[in-house]
C-alpha cells in the first residue's frame, strides 16, 4: 500500500515539473519584454516607454483604423454567416455539410497566399479602400465563427425548441428574435471575440497591402524604437489577454 | 465448451476505508461461499462499489484483508488477482473488435492468435454475440456492449467475477433480459461472484443472497425470501420491497391490532413493552379489501386511486381514520373496485413485523 | 418554395465566399500555370521548385516538420502532465491562455524573443551568470534553430487546445479494466492507449505543420530574407521584387503551398473523423 502510494507521489511531482518547465518557457520571453520596455535611457527602469504610446500622433489614427476593421469584420461576420448557421440547422438541414466544407476552406489557403491573389483580382477602386482588409478578415474568420455558432446551435437542437415555439403559435419572427438569437447569444459572442483576436493581430496581409494598421505600425515603430514597439508589443498581448478572459467570463455566465 | 472449475470462496475481513473525513467502508466483514452470487445492495454512497473496488484490487484498504482461495491477496496488484470485472458503461476498448476485446486478457497472458480468437468466438456464441464478432463498440447497443464485457471478463477464468452495477445505464427491458443471462451463466460456470446494484429488484432476482449496506456498514445479509419477509433495521425494510406503515400499539400476548385484525409479532424489534408504540410493516399483498356494504373485519375506507400494472392492480385506499394503505390485488379481483368506491381493509397474515417509531414513546395506555 | 427560399437565404454567404475568397484562389491557381501573356504554361511551376527556391521549399518543409514534430511531442507531454495534476483552476487557465499564445506572431513575438534570448536578453544574461554562454558559438536567434524556438511559442499552445479534448476523452475504465484483465502500464499503451491517441496526435500534428509551413509575420519579423521560406518569397515578390518574365513565378509558389496545406488539412480531416467515430 505504501508503495502504490509513493508511486502516485512520483508521477504526481512529474507532472507538475512538466507543467512548471512549460510555464517557463511561456513566461520568460514575456518577462524580457517588460524588463526591455521598462528600461529606459539611463538604465533605470520606469513606464517611459508605455508613456511614448500615448504621445505618439500615429497612435491614434492607427487604432482608428484597427477599430474600424474590427466593427466592420465582425458586424459583416456575423450578418453572413449567423442567418446562414441558422438556416441550415432550421430548414436547409441538408446544405449543411456543404456549407461547414466551404466555411473551412479558409484554413487551406495560406493567408499570404490569398492576398496574393487578393491584390491580383480586386478591382482598383476596392483596393484603395482598407475596408477591403475588413472583407477578408471576415474570410480568414470564418471556420472559427462557423464552428462557434454550429457548436452553439447544435447543442441546442434548436430545430425541436423552433418547432415546439411555431405548435405554440408563434410567428418565424418571433421565433427568430426571441428563441434563435438569445440562444445563440454565447455562440455570437465567441464568434465575434475570436474574430476580434483575429483582426487586432493580423499582420501578413495588412503589411502585404500596405495599409497602417495596429500591427503592422508596431513593426514599423519597431525599426527606429525598439523600446515603445516592445512596450506596445506587451501592450497588445495584455490587451489579447483581457479579451479571451471576458470570453470566457460570458461563457460562463451563460452555461450557469 | 464446458468452464465448471472449483469455485473459490471470498472473505472480506474488517475492510475499512475513508476518504478524507468521510468514511466509505466501516470494518466491512463479508464471507462469499464458493459459487455463490451475492449482491450488495444499497442507495448511492452506501459503500458497495467502494467493497467492490477494494476487492478487485483497484483501491486500497486503510486496514483490512482480502483472502480469497484461502490465500491473503491484500497486497497483491489488481493486475494480478484473476479477477473478472463488468463495469457499469465505457469498458470496452473502442479501437477493438468485439473479439478481440474478449481475447484482450487471452493476449495479455501470451495465448496465441488462433488460439484466443477462437476462444473469443466461443464465448461470444455462450452470450448470444456470435454474430458480432467484428464488430466494434461504438456499432453496438448498450445491451450488447454489456454482453462483450461480461464475455472479456470471464475469458481469463477468474476465480471471481465482480459487476459494478452492470445493468443501471440500460433499457428495462435489455436490463430484465441481461439480468437472467448472467445468472444462467454464472450458474452454469460457478464462479463465485459480487454483484453491487442500487436496484432492490434486480438483486433480490439473482442472487443467492442480498447484503444491504447504508454508510459504510452491512444492515442484513440474507436469502431474498428473508430479506423479504424479516428486515433486521427500519432501514432494510423500506430499501426492500414496499410497506405500509401502519401505526399500532403493542398489546399483551403479543399482539398488534392492524387493520382490524390481532397480529402476531413476527420479529423485527426487541422486545417491546405492552403499550409501546410501533409500526407495523404490512406487505401491500397482505391486504384483502371488500365492498363497505359486505360484513368483514377491518377498517373503512375509500379508494383513492387504481393503477392497473398488469397481472396485478394496485389500489390506494384512504381509510376514513386518515391512513394511506397501498393493496396489491391480481387484476380480476380489483376490477371490481374503482375510485370513490367506499371498501373495508383487513390484513390477511397471521403474523406482522414491527418496527420501532423513529421516536420512541412509551405511554402507558 | 420552400427549397426556393433556402437557396436564397444561403446565396449571401456563397457569393460572399466567392468573391472574396474563390476567386482571389482561383486567381492564384489560374495564374500559377499563365505566362504574362495568358497563354498556358508549365515553365513557372517547374521554376517555382528549382535553385533558391526549391530550397526555399525544402527549408520551409524542414521548418514545419520540425517544429510540428517538437510542437507535438512537448505540447503531448504539457497536456498530459496539466490532466495529471488533476487540478481544475489550472485546466481552465490553460485554456484561456493557450487561446491567447496560439494567436502570437510576428514582430511582438519576434520582439518578445530578442528580449529573452538576444545578445543582452533575460535569459542570455541568466545563463551567463550560470556560466553559459549561448553565444560563444555561432548560434544565432536568426537561424533556422531561433526560428524554431520562436515558433514553438504557437505551436505547443495550439497542440494543447487540439489534444486536451482527445485526452479528456480517455475514459479511465478502459484502463482499469485493461488492469484488471491483468495488462501492465506498457501493455495498456500498447494495446489500447496509444492506438486510440494515435489518429488525434497524427491530426495535431498535420495541423501544426500546415501552421508553420504557411506562417509569415514571424518569419519576416526574425528573419528579414536570411533563410529561404517561401512565405517570404511570395512575400519579397509582391512587394515589388519582380523578375523580369516570371512575374508569374510568385504564383506558382502559391500554388505549391495550397497544394503542401491543403494535403496537411485533408489528412488531419480524414484522422479527425475516425477518431470521432471511435470516442463515442
Amino acid at each position: 500500500m505504501a508503495a502504490v502510494v509513493k508511486q502516485r507521489r512520483k508521477y504526481h511531482i512529474t507532472a507538475w515539473v512538466i507543467v512548471f518547465l512549460v510555464f517557463l518557457y511561456f513566461i520568460l520571453p514575456i518577462a524580457g519584454a517588460a524588463q526591455f520596455s521598462l528600461r529606459e535611457r539611463d538604465d533605470t527602469y520606469g513606464l517611459d516607454a508605455y508613456r511614448m504610446i500615448f504621445q505618439t500622433p500615429e497612435l491614434a489614427e492607427v487604432l482608428k483604423l484597427t477599430l474600424r476593421l474590427t466593427l466592420i469584420s465582425v458586424a459583416l461576420s456575423m450578418a453572413i454567416m449567423v442567418p446562414t448557421v441558422t438556416l441550415v440547422h432550421l430548414s436547409a438541414k441538408k446544405y449543411r455539410r456543404l456549407v461547414e466544407f466551404v466555411s473551412i476552406q479558409p484554413l487551406v489557403i495560406p493567408p499570404v497566399v490569398l492576398v496574393l491573389g487578393v491584390v491580383n483580382v480586386m478591382p482598383t477602386n476596392w483596393m484603395g479602400s482598407p475596408d477591403l482588409l475588413a472583407f477578408e478578415y471576415a474570410v480568414l474568420a470564418m471556420p472559427f465563427t462557423f464552428r462557434a455558432l454550429d457548436a452553439g446551435l447544435t447543442n441546442l437542437d434548436i430545430k425541436t425548441i423552433v418547432d415546439a415555439a411555431r405548435g405554440l403559435g408563434a410567428s418565424w419572427f418571433t421565433v427568430l428574435l426571441r428563441i434563435v438569437a438569445p440562444n445563440l447569444k454565447s455562440g455570437i459572442f465567441g464568434a465575434a471575440f475570436l474574430t476580434i483576436a483575429l483582426v487586432l493581430g493580423e499582420f501578413t496581409m495588412a503589411s502585404l497591402m500596405l495599409w497602417n494598421t495596429f500591427p503592422t505600425w508596431i513593426a514599423t515603430v519597431g525599426q527606429s524604437d525598439a523600446s515603445l514597439s516592445v512596450a506596445l508589443s506587451v501592450a497588445s498581448l495584455a490587451f489579447a489577454w483581457v479579451l479571451l478572459v471576458l470570453l470566457s467570463f460570458a461563457d460562463r455566465r451563460r452555461k450557469a | 465448451m464446458t468452464m465448471t472449475r472449483n469455485s473459490t470462496s471470498v472473505e472480506l475481513r474488517n475492510l475499512r476505508r475513508t476518504f478524507g473525513s468521510v468514511v466509505a467502508l466501516d470494518n466491512l466483514n463479508l464471507t462469499l461461499n464458493p459459487g455463490e452470487l451475492i449482491a450488495l445492495l444499497g442507495p448511492s454512497g452506501c459503500g458497495k462499489t467502494t467493497a467492490l473496488r477494494l476487492l478487485a484490487g483497484l483501491d486500497q484498504p486503510d486496514s483490512g484483508e482480502i483472502v480469497v482461495g484461502g490465500k491473503d491477496i491484500t497486497h497483491v496488484p489488481a493486475s494480478k488477482r484473476n479477477m473478472g470485472m463488468v463495469f457499469q458503461s465505457y469498458s470496452l476498448f473502442p479501437n477493438l473488435t468485439a473479439a478481440q476485446n474478449v481475447a484482450f486478457g487471452l493476449r495479455v497472458r501470451r495465448v496465441g492468435r488462433v488460439e484466443r480468437l477462437k476462444r473469443a468466438a466461443e464465448l461470444l456464441e455462450l452470450v448470444g454475440l456470435g454474430e458480432q464478432r467484428d464488430r466494434y463498440p461504438h456499432a453496438m447497443s448498450g445491451g450488447q456492449q454489456q454482453r462483450v464485457a461480461l464475455a472479456r471478463a470471464i475469458a481469463i477464468q477468474p476465480d471471481v467475477l465482480l459487476l459494478d452495477e452492470p445493468l443501471s445505464a440500460l433499457d428495462a427491458m435489455v436490463r430484465s433480459q441481461l439480468r437472467d443471462e448472467i445468472r444462467r451463466l454464472q450458474i452454469e460456470v460457478g464462479i463465485t461472484t459480487l454483484f453491487v446494484t442500487h436496484d432492490q429488484e434486480e438483486a433480490m432476482a439473482i442472487a443467492d443472497r442480498v447484503g444491504v449496506m447504508r454508510s459504510g456498514n452491512l444492515e442484513q445479509l440474507d436469502a431474498p425470501p428473508s430479506l423479504y419477509a424479516r428486515p433486521a433495521t427500519p432501514f432494510v425494510a423500506s430499501f426492500v420491497g414496499t410497506n405500509n406503515n401502519l401505526p399500532t400499539i403493542v398489546e399483551a400476548g403479543g399482539i398488534v391490532q392492524v387493520l382490524g385484525r390481532n397480529l402476531g409479532i413476527a420479529a423485527g424489534s426487541d422486545e417491546l413493552p405492552v403499550g409501546a408504540t410501533a409500526n407495523a410493516l404490512l406487505r401491500p399483498e397482505s391486504v384483502s379489501v371488500a365492498r363497505a356494504d359486505s360484513a368483514t373485519a377491518g377498517l373503512r375506507g375509500t379508494v383513492s386511486t387504481t393503477s392497473f400494472l398488469g397481472s396485478t392492480t394496485r389500489l390506494v385506499l384512504k381509510l376514513d381514520a386518515g391512513q394511506d394503505v397501498l393493496v396489491d390485488l391480481p387484476s380480476t379481483v380489483a376490477r371490481e373496485f374503482a375510485a370513490g368506491d367506499e371498501v373495508i381493509a383487513c390484513a390477511t397474515t397471521n403474523e406482522v413485523v414491527i418496527q420501532h417509531q423513529e421516536r420512541v414513546v412509551i405511554e402507558d395506555v | 418554395m420552400r427549397k426556393f427560399r433556402d437557396v436564397v437565404g444561403l446565396f449571401p454567404f456563397f457569393a460572399y465566399t466567392a468573391v472574396f475568397f474563390g476567386a482571389p484562389t482561383v486567381m492564384v491557381i489560374v495564374k500559377a500555370f499563365q505566362d504574362q501573356n495568358g497563354h498556358w504554361t508549365l515553365a513557372n511551376v517547374v521554376e517555382s521548385v528549382q535553385d533558391v527556391y526549391f530550397d526555399s521549399f525544402v527549408e520551409s518543409l524542414k521548418l514545419a516538420f520540425a517544429s510540428a514534430a517538437s510542437g507535438t511531442i512537448i505540447g503531448f507531454a504539457g497536456a498530459y502532465a496539466l490532466l495529471a495534476t488533476g487540478n481544475a483552476w489550472l485546466r481552465k487557465i490553460t485554456q484561456t491562455a493557450a487561446g491567447v499564445f496560439a494567436n502570437t506572431g510576428g514582430i511582438p513575438l519576434a520582439f518578445m524573443f530578442i528580449a529573452a534570448l538576444g545578445t543582452y536578453g533575460l535569459v542570455t544574461q541568466m545563463l551567463l551568470k550560470l556560466g553559459i554562454d549561448i553565444y560563444a558559438g555561432s548560434w544565432t536567434l536568426f537561424g533556422f534553430s531561433g526560428l524554431l524556438i520562436v515558433y514553438l511559442y504557437f505551436q505547443i499552445p495550439l497542440m494543447i487546445i487540439v489534444i486536451l479534448p482527445a485526452l479528456e476523452a480517455q475514459r479511465k475504465e478502459w484502463r482499469e479494466a485493461a488492469t484488471n484483465l491483468g495488462a501492465t502500464t506498457r501493455q495498456y499503451w500498447l494495446h489500447v492507449g496509444g492506438p486510440i491517441l494515435f489518429a488525434p496526435v497524427a491530426g495535431a500534428f498535420l495541423l501544426l505543420f500546415a501552421n508553420a509551413f504557411a506562417a509569415y509575420a514571424t518569419a519576416r519579423a526574425l528573419t528579414s530574407g536570411t533563410i529561404p521560406l517561401v512565405p517570404l518569397q511570395i512575400g519579397s515578390l509582391l512587394s515589388g521584387n519582380v523578375i523580369a518574365d516570371r512575374a508569374n513565378l510568385g504564383f506558382a509558389l502559391g500554388f505549391g503551398m495550397i497544394v503542401i496545406v491543403a494535403i496537411a488539412m485533408y489528412v488531419y480531416n480524414a484522422t479527425q473523423k475516425r477518431a470521432a467515430k471511435w470516442l463515442q
